[in-house]
């Protein structure tokens, strides 16, 4: 595969604060890389070094095998950005902001490209309307309507989901995913939301204190034997004892008269199911939690 | 004898200075007749004023006179300057038109030529001017010189050159020097940029400064019959 | 470059706020055009109460030229602020408002985004330099006429013919724009280190003054001072005004402004080069 973006030994210091150590990844043509991290972990500190706006203390970035620095910023012609908030240029409308940063993109960008973009991200009806009028959602589709209109072929997106509704989530989700599949572009996501990037990310890369703690494939990462099952039951005051003899007990982690919690694999849960049934227990529900977030937070609990 | 020799002389001087005094007498009445034979005039001039703190490109303009002492310089809609108010270009300020009181000085030689001069005393007492004495060129009937010296704005001298309209005691040049004050403003009024190049100061600080201004006359219309609004 | 420019330019002319200046300053000069109407003869007769004991002064004194004079020395401090207004804005503004960390993702250099943003105020300044010689100058002629101008300095009265002036305001107008280019990139520099507008015009607005008062302040000390704050040259369009014109003294001020000019933006460039941008 073509290593689309390749650091090496990243590494910066703000006064005595070591915000990021000694990071190297490589993101190959196709993947959806997610960026994961607590807050603080120096995840937008390793986006901005990538992007240019903080400089390293040491360690090197590479484009498209092309060596990026303060001197050479022609890379970032194929790449596009968000950073954090969708901030832009509230005074004007959605399409002076998209004409803005396409002439910003040194390249000749035609107006219909723009509505193109427009049409991806869909606002295309509210392009004339001032940015101060639109919902945070809209404006975050904006800006990655901004960060799609020079067509380039990795995208950064730094929390692109912050504030955003849940309906908001899903449908930029759903865009992201889009653009991965569709428009084949290489995708570096950084979130804090595990189970958004545990559904889009092909790969990950763990942040904790700065410093990379884990990095692969997201299928390899999680562990299908060790998804958290979480059954809820009407009240059964002798639950303890009757599923002491089950065969599925030694993955009960927590047991109460109206819930049970255990890690086991996913496939295991139709039979819990129908031995607790069996076993005249009314089940009220079942839910079995993202097992990435658990490997992360057993990865990064202090 | 000698007394009356004594008597004789005294008649003599006295005769004498009768008839010079009677002398200076026509002669201020006869510049009086030729002066005020013009009863206005208008005149183009080039003014030029030097004037240690004034800054001023050579002026030209018309200059209106009326008899006895209306003046007033036009500049085609520019700025005019004349000397304080107080000491008018008219010739009325070297021929007052009112009772004065004339003193010969006798003869002299000014600027190579045989001239008379004379004190003039204004007898009004309400008058500006202590007292004005003229050089007059007697051949020619003209003052060439004059100084005034006036009560509350120092003195004032003028050359007079005359040529075409010497028959009307007009001059073609006249150059006034005059006694000036101290001009000074504020520099935290008037924000001057400090151009490295200032007036240059003047050595005789204490001294009363000296200004000249020196009007060319190029040509006169002589009793036009000018009427009063143009000097409103 | 020219439509990084463009975009630049149109960015700044699209802000409601930027027209405060041309707003400002067409009402200061009509404010000043309308007090000399009714009360302009009094304060010329006030100003030239020194001379007038010795000469007398006749003709249209208070024409277009002398109130053009009067406006552009009462916005002498002023329009180096409204300056400031954009050039603070210029770098802290984006950082404030979060668009400087998106354009700086894009294939331009921050060397390339100063000048940007430099030129882009020098526009700005040459607009507002344009709009004051309209309001100023212009409107002064077409209500007061024009005539001969008095010009007052401390010990020294000048006039100058009617035939003489205009030349004298397209030179005076050039200067003043070569002053506010020093201006502009004051403000860009004091606002690569900011993170919002409001410091570095406010920063920007008490150099002016204080180094403004510093250049007026006749006291031996200043006077050591003086000939290196770029204030006491930006007044250097004066000198268009006086008689002969000190071309070398201008020629001087022009070179002063210019260097402080070059200055400020090296260091912009430099600064703004190593600058991690967090906001």
């Amino acid at each position: 595969m073509e290593p689309i973006l390749q650091a090496s030994g990243l590494s910066k210091t703000f006064k005595t604060h070591k915000a990021v150590q000694d990071i190297d990844f490589t993101i190959e043509r196709g993947q959806v890389y997610g960026l994961l991290g607590q807050n603080g972990a120096g995840k937008s500190t390793l986006i901005r070094m990538l992007l240019g706006l903080i400089f390293p203390d040491c360690g090197t970035i590479r484009y498209f095998g092309e060596e990026f620095h303060t001197r050479n910023r022609q890379p970032l012609r194929h790449v596009g950005a968000i950073i954090e908030r969708p901030d832009m240029y509230n005074y004007l409308s959605g399409l002076d902001n998209l004409k803005i940063f396409a002439a910003l993109s040194r390249q000749a960008i035609p107006i219909k490209r723009m509505y193109e973009v427009l049409e991806i991200v869909g606002l295309s009806g509210r392009e004339k309307d001032k940015v101060k009028a639109y919902s945070l959602g809209m404006k975050q589709r904006l800006g990655l309507a901004i960060a799609l209109i020079h067509n380039p072929e990795l995208l950064i997106l730094d929390e692109p989901t912050n504030g955003m509704d849940p309906q908001g989530i899903s449908d930029m989700r759903e865009l992201i995913l889009r653009l991965s599949r569709e428009e084949k572009k290489t995708i570096l996501l950084s979130s804090h939301l595990l189970h958004e990037v545990e559904q889009i990310a092909t790969h990950t890369l763990i942040l904790h204190k700065g410093r990379k703690i884990k990095e692969g494939c997201v299928k390899d990462i999680i562990n299908p034997d060790e998804n958290i099952v979480e059954i809820d039951l009407l009240p059964y005051p002798a639950l303890v004892d009757d599923i002491r003899q089950a065969p599925w007990f030694g993955h009960v982690t927590h047991c109460t008269p109206t819930k049970i919690t255990l890690t086991i694999h996913k496939d295991h849960i139709p039979d819990i199911n129908n031995h607790l049934v069996a076993m005249g227990v009314r089940v009220t529900g079942i839910n079995a939690k993202n097992s990435l977030e658990h490997y992360f937070l057993n990865l990064t609990n202090d | 004898m000698r007394k009356y020799r004594i008597c004789c002389l005294a008649v003599a001087m006295l005769a004498s200075t009768l008839s010079r005094a009677q002398t200076a007498d026509e002669l201020f009445a006869s510049l009086r007749t030729k002066i005020l034979q013009v009863t206005d005039y208008e005149a183009r001039v080039n003014m030029k004023i030097d004037v240690t703190y004034m800054r001023v490109p050579l002026l030209k303009g018309t200059l209106y006179f009326k008899a006895p002492d209306k003046m007033k310089l036009e500049r085609n809609g520019g700025v005019s300057i004349l000397p304080r108010k107080n000491v008018k270009l008219t010739l009325s300020n070297l021929i007052p038109t009112g009772k004065v009181t004339i003193i010969d000085m006798g003869a002299a030689a000014y600027n190579g030529k045989k001239v008379r001069i004379l004190k003039v005393v204004p007898d009004d007492e309400k008058s500006t001017i202590v007292l004005t004495k003229i050089w007059v060129d007697e051949a020619r009937l003209l003052v060439v010189h004059a100084e005034t010296t006036t009560y509350s704005d120092g003195s004032l001298v003028m050359d007079l050159d005359y040529d075409k309209y010497a028959a009307y005691a007009l001059p073609d040049r006249i150059k006034i020097f005059m006694d000036l004050k101290d001009y000074k403003l504020p520099k935290s009024v008037t924000m001057d940029y400090d151009n490295a190049t200032p007036t240059p100061p003047d050595p005789k600080q204490d001294k009363p400064k000296k200004g000249t201004i020196e009007i060319k006359y190029l040509d006169y219309k002589i009793n036009q019959g000018l009427p009063d609004s143009r000097f409103e | 470059m020219i439509k990084l420019l463009y975009i630049e330019l149109y960015k700044i002319f699209r802000r409601p706020r930027t027209y405060i200046s041309f707003g400002m300053v067409a009402a200061i000069a009509l404010l000043i055009q309308f007090a000399m109407t009714s009360g302009g003869k009094d304060f010329l007769a006030f100003g030239m109460q020194g001379i007038s004991e010795q000469f007398t002064f006749e003709g249209k004194i208070l024409n277009g030229y002398l109130v053009a004079y009067i406006i552009l020395q009462s916005l002498l401090i002023h329009i180096p602020l409204l300056i400031a207004l954009v050039g603070g804005d210029a770098l802290a503004g984006e950082a404030n408002m979060g668009t400087l960390r998106l354009v700086l993702t894009r294939p331009i250099s921050r060397a390339q985004l100063v000048l940007i943003k430099f030129c882009a105020g020098i526009i700005y300044a040459l607009a507002l330099i344009i709009w004051l010689a309209v309001v100023a100058l212009f409107m002064s002629l077409l209500f007061f006429g024009a005539g001969d101008m008095i010009n007052m300095k401390s010990d020294t009265f000048i006039l100058l013919l009617k035939d003489d002036i205009m030349w004298r305001y397209f030179l005076a107008f050039g200067f003043a724009a070569v002053a506010m280019t020093t201006i502009v990139s004051l403000s860009i520099f004091l606002s690569a280190f900011a993170e919002n507008a409001i410091g570095p015009i406010m920063t920007t607005m008490a150099i002016v003054v204080v180094l403004t008062i510093l250049s007026n302040l006749e006291l031996p000390l200043f006077n050591l001072v003086k000939p290196y704050l770029f204030t006491t040259h930006m007044i250097g369009w004066k000198g268009f005004f006086d008689d002969p014109v000190p071309y070398k003294a201008i020629g001087r001020s022009a070179l002063v402004l210019f260097s402080y000019t070059v200055g400020f933006l090296v260091l912009t460039i430099t600064y703004f080069n190593k600058k991690d941008i967090k906001s």
